[in-house]
């Protein structure tokens, strides 16, 4: 295969696995839009969400399809109830307090997995197919599958917050949390609803990487750098900027094994944080700051 | 007992060194380092390699390790100094992890996931308290050192500055303070420190692996100094001798709860680690020696007249 | 019969200082009434006590006869009370038209007739119904805030600086507007640096130094003592 070729494959690639990379990208933009912090606890509920579905999937033998939303909803009610137990009590601290909270939420979590669960690698049980190959290139239909899963799920959001009252509401109480309060939204509710919608997105992506591969429970540490790295390039904060900055992270991962051993992918994320850090720090579509 | 007791007390002592690094950063100006467990993980290596591959002493292998903590240190802030204190939180949460990543890999240099072995110590590694009780002594003079060194720091004018720093990013910039400078300066430090720690580590147990610092280490430190006490030494250091006791008497938590597994029983463990540091966070953020700080009066904010 | 009434209202941002030490103050149905005073008067602090924005340590506020000063910033909206805050006061990366549908958020009818008569009220806010509000200048910025405010049908405005930052073109259109609001019923209680151009349009007008009121009266009678010219009104 001819250099460009490897090229177009890759890129092909990238764009299959930012799909999914964006899901948790944008609960982590949009809790940080919302409630002000990194909350760091998206890799954990992940981690659940992975979990969740691998239960009813392996253990009750629930079609993968109809596991994914289930993942979702698991993921999201213990967001919600971390939410309950932990971050309301705080509204007041510091922002980083609260990040650095998120990350005892993971830690808790991974390891309320492993304590269940063990170490071991655990696969779901999907019908196999076989890969398309169009004009010379080879394309996982598996892959296509969680990729327009994940599109799914962003095209809804994307109404939902674009469309509609509540969405309104909740782009409001990120702009301007005071003011949304005056103006009568119940910001609380917000908050909740957001921090469901965010966990809910990671749970469900967990699901969505566990097809492909197979789970543990550190299996959302192990993307963290990613999903931060998406965010960061994309606008923290910003939804669109989550969805360009995970296709930005998914190519650029690809690509840089034409040179980099295939273990630094994750080590790419990180060296595009700083340069955007530096250079532009607003992301490409970000507008706060 | 006495020699478990003195591995212990040598122990502690490392986590000092780390809580008063964290305490400087954290503590004092507010910035917050998730990576700790990576710059003590740079530092560990660092001097390792110098001083088994180039047979550098080990003197100059903790200074290196110092110089590498602090560049390392320097390195990230540069990028998030201008921004939001959550920016740096994410770059040194990965920035450990990239660590962690390339010990593990570049084998040539690191030994990958076996380690380092036969890591030299500043004086011959006898059996006994020949060895062990110099080495606690060096450990308490070093801690020492930076206890009162950053004691001095904290009431110095430029302690000043950063605690001023901690409190509102906006005041002192408006003030002509070069917060930057200040920020990079002090992150830097704190680093160092942390390069030392895991030198000494190094030098100490005379092995060191990728295991060693993985990111539980990084939430041990967060635990001890919030234990402790954030934003002056004494807690910190208060804080990483409770941190080891209480990790010391965990270890016999399997005997209170047979029938699990060793996986199931280290779950436990860092779950309970995890409950412990947010309830302490929730209910007694300011620790068991809190700052004395003047009660600052909260004057209304301009425009609100 | 007053509208609203505000009893000896004790109230600070710290956990020592006060800024307001006790001011009396009530609004009737359909007047416009104005706070002047110096910097560090408690001005702003006023407005936010009764916006619910801030809780007073003592005193009461009443609507209607109804006390009002526990409810949460959004209960008090929903009673009829709308406040434009002096900054800050829209939200940046929203529409005009979406700005506009949460000044309404609490009305739970068709809110698109309201919409349409605010537009044809500020043509200038149909023009850019689709701009998000940080690409409106300040002055666009002022109305849209007091656009979005009026959506939500209040019985009590209360405006904040409303002439901040504005050029006196704009400033002048703005009062114009506050008139013709006025004149349908809409009670205002504004605090404005501008202090002769919002007597000129008040019926009546308080004047408050370090937290206390000082003066009140007819906002003519206190445009016109000499007293208060030289101390507030540079003349």
């Amino acid at each position: 295969m001819d250099i460009l070729s490897q090229l177009v494959q890759l890129v092909i690639n990238g764009l299959l696995s930012g799909a999914v990379l964006a899901m948790p990208a944008i609960g982590f933009t949009l809790m940080f839009a919302v409630l002000g912090f990194p909350n760091f606890g998206i890799s954990g509920h992940l981690a659940v969400g992975a979990f969740a579905g691998w239960v009813l999937n392996a253990v009750y033998g629930w079609s993968i399809w109809l596991v994914i939303p289930c993942g979702f909803v698991a993921a999201g009610l213990v967001g919600v109830a971390t939410d309950a137990l932990v971050f309301r009590r705080m509204r007041t601290a510091a922002p980083i307090t609260l990040a650095i909270i998120s990350v005892a939420v993971t830690l808790f979590l991974e390891n309320a997995l492993r304590f269940g669960f063990g170490n071991t690698l655990r696969t779901y049980t999907v019908p196999l197919t076989r890969d398309w190959q169009v004009g010379g290139f080879r394309i996982g239909t598996q892959q296509v599958e969680t990729a327009a899963w994940s599109l799914c799920v962003m095209a809804v959001l994307f109404c939902v917050l674009r469309y509609t009252q509540l969405g309104r509401a909740l782009r409001a109480t990120a702009d301007n949390r005071a003011l949304a309060g005056v103006k009568g939204i119940d910001t609380q509710g917000i908050a909740r609803l957001v921090v469901f919608i965010g966990m809910g997105l990671a749970g469900a992506s967990g699901i969505l990487l566990g097809i492909d591969t197979s789970i543990d429970p550190l299996i959302g540490f192990r993307i963290m750098l990613a999903v931060f790295a998406a965010a960061v390039v994309g606008g923290l904060g910003s939804v669109p900027g989550a969805v360009l900055g995970a296709f930005v992270i998914g190519i650029a991962e690809e690509v840089s094994q034409i040179v980099l051993p295939a273990v630094y992918k994750s080590a790419v994320g990180f060296v595009l944080i700083l340069l955007f850090l530096t250079f532009r720090p607003s992301g490409l579509l970000g507008e706060r700051r | 007992m006495d020699q478990y007791l003195i591995a212990m007390g040598t122990f502690a002592c490392i986590y000092g060194l780390m809580t008063i690094s964290l305490n400087l950063s954290w503590g004092i100006t507010g910035m917050v380092n998730l990576g700790i467990a990576g710059f003590f993980g740079i530092g560990a290596y660092t001097s390792a390699l110098l001083t088994t591959g180039l047979h550098w002493p080990v003197a100059l292998g903790i200074v290196a390790a110092m110089v590498a903590g602090a560049v390392a240190g320097a390195g990230l802030t540069f990028a998030t100094l201008r921004l939001r204190d959550d920016y740096l939180a994410i770059v040194t949460l990965g920035f450990a992890e990239i660590v962690r990543l390339v010990i593990m890999n570049e084998l040539w240099l690191t030994n990958g996931s076996d380690g380092i072995s036969g890591i030299p110590a500043p004086f011959p590694r006898t059996y006994g308290y020949a060895f062990a009780l110099p080495f606690l002594g060096l450990m308490l003079m070093v801690l020492g050192v930076c206890y009162l060194l950053s004691t001095r720091l904290l009431h110095s004018p430029y302690g000043r500055v950063l605690r001023a720093i901690r409190d509102d990013n906006e005041v002192t910039a408006v003030a002509g303070k070069d917060v930057v400078r200040f920020k990079l300066k002090t992150f830097a430090l704190s680093t160092a420190i942390a390069g030392a720690a895991g030198a000494l580590y190094g030098h100490y147990t005379s092995f060191i692996a990728p295991d060693v610092f993985a990111p539980l280490l990084t939430i041990y430190i967060f635990l001890a100094l919030t234990i402790g006490g954030t934003g002056n030494a004494r807690g910190a250091v208060l804080g990483a001798f409770i941190l080891i006791a209480i990790l010391e008497s965990s270890r016999f938590f399997p005997h209170l709860m047979p029938g699990f597994s060793a996986v199931q029983h280290a779950a436990l463990r860092e779950m309970l680690v995890a409950v412990v540091f947010v309830v302490c966070l929730m209910f007694r953020p300011d620790g068991l020696l809190p700052e004395r700080r003047v009660k600052r009066t909260e004057t209304p904010r301009a425009g609100d007249a | 019969m007053a509208l609203i009434t505000a009893h000896d209202i004790v109230a600070g941002y710290g956990a020592s200082e006060e800024i307001l030490k006790g001011v009396s103050l009530h609004v009737n149905a359909g007047e416009m009434v104005s706070i002047i005073g110096p910097n560090g008067a408690g001005k702003s602090t006023f407005l936010k006590v009764i916006a619910g924005m801030l809780k007073a340590r003592r005193g009461r506020i009443e609507l209607d006869g109804t006390s009002i000063e526990a409810l949460e910033a959004r209960r008090i909206t929903e009673l009829g009370v709308a406040f434009v805050a002096q900054e800050q006061n829209t939200f940046p990366s929203l529409s005009v038209e979406e700005n506009l549908a949460i000044g309404a958020y609490l009305f739970k009818g068709d809110r698109r007739p309201r919409m349409e008569a605010m537009m044809t009220r500020f043509p200038l806010l149909r023009e850019r119904r689709r701009q998000a509000a940080r690409t409106l200048s300040g002055g666009q910025r002022q109305t849209l805030a007091v656009a979005a405010a009026l959506m939500a049908s209040p019985r009590l405005l209360l405006l904040d600086e409303p002439s901040a930052g504005l050029s006196p073109k704009a400033a002048d259109e703005l009062f114009a507007t506050l008139q013709a609001i006025r004149a349908e019923g809409v009670a205002i209680l504004m605090v404005e640096q501008n202090a002769l151009a919002a007597l000129e349009i008040s019926d009546r007008a308080y004047v408050l130094v370090l937290g206390r009121n000082a003066r009140a009266g007819d906002a003519r009678a206190i445009a016109d003592d000499p007293e208060i010219r030289r101390l507030f009104l540079g003349g």
